[in-house]
């Protein structure tokens, strides 16, 4: 007989090793769930446990509307590289400097490289992106902080 | 022992919501002033009209080419949103009002992204979207410097 912590994180059991088969086939239960048996020991993960090493290969697979995180199940999926498109697009709109433009460009070419399937370049992409982004925010930063200087010393011709 | 046979001794079924990792202070800190910032900035846009305050910040790239930067008028069109004036707001900078629902969709997602990991369910956008984008913008910020009609109605 066992334990188990449920992903409420409240203790179950003590239940057979059949009845907990049974809940990871429901989904109840994983290779993370903690498991502990009745008589003594300490909490393990239950994919530490050989008797239900096949339980858990037989396993239920990830239900058709959990999203596909990428590269995780799905290798064909780009993995994660950022575009940095919003960003872009609130330092063209909002830095008042055409750097915007710029970082705008790289990050559409993330999208162009990772559909080629161009990781290398895609990353090399992503990281000019980020790079402009943040030259661009420091940049409108730096105006605005001027700009406001000069306007309380009175300074700004009207 | 049949546990089905007793309501609450069966652990509910996983979900991979409840897997979400715990949000970094730092993300924290940073949505909170990013929250508070935009009420505090919303709040003084609806109160000051850009076209009769002169403590909003002008644009460098103006000041220096007497240029239409694609961002000129951004202040001018929200506080015009602000007030519920769409045409107004899109006759100072309708780049941006357009932009505002892409925007408020990818910051979402951005969002999402950091604080539980996964983001909105979305593809990632075709590349040619992204060019298309890219064209608009350089068109935007040229056509709207031409001082002729109808294209001279861009400016802010």
């Amino acid at each position: 007989m066992y334990k188990i912590l449920g992903s409420d994180q409240q203790e179950y059991g003590p239940v057979t090793a059949e009845q907990l088969s049974q809940w990871v086939a429901e989904g109840r239960a994983n290779a993370q769930s903690l498991v502990k048996p009745e008589q003594g020991g300490e909490w393990r993960p239950m994919g530490s446990y050989p008797e239900f090493a096949r339980a858990l290969e037989n396993a239920p697979v990830p239900r058709a509307f959990d999203p596909v995180l990428p590269g995780e199940n799905n290798p064909g999926s780009a993995p994660g590289i950022p575009n940095y498109l919003v960003q872009s697009i609130l330092v063209t709109i909002c830095c008042c400097l055409p750097i915007g433009i710029v970082a705008v460009i790289f990050a559409a070419q993330v999208n162009t490289k990772l559909q080629a399937g161009d990781i290398e370049g895609a990353m090399k992409a992503s990281q000019n992106a980020r790079l402009w982004c943040w030259i661009g925010l420091i940049a409108g930063l730096i105006t605005t902080v001027v700009y406001l200087f000069l306007y309380g010393r009175g300074e700004i011709p009207r | 022992m049949d546990a089905e046979k007793y309501p609450g001794s069966v652990p509910p079924v996983i979900s991979r919501r409840s897997h979400s990792r715990a949000v970094p202070v730092g993300v924290l800190v940073l949505a909170a002033v990013f929250v508070i910032g935009s009420v505090l900035g919303a709040a003084v846009l609806y109160r000051f009209d850009p076209t009769r305050s002169d403590f909003y910040p002008i644009c460098t790239f103006h000041q220096v080419t007497e240029l239409h930067c694609p961002g000129c008028g951004t202040l001018r069109a929200a506080h015009q949103l602000l007030h519920g004036n769409l045409l107004a707001a899109l006759q100072k900078n309708a780049l941006f009002v357009l932009l505002l629902p892409v925007i408020g969709l990818l910051l979402a997602n951005f969002i999402l992204e950091r604080t539980r990991g996964r983001g909105l369910r979305v593809r990632p956008l075709p590349a040619a979207w992204l060019w298309a984008l890219v064209a608009l913008i350089l068109a935007f910020s040229l056509l709207r410097n031409l001082p002729l009609v109808p294209f001279n109605s861009l400016a802010p």
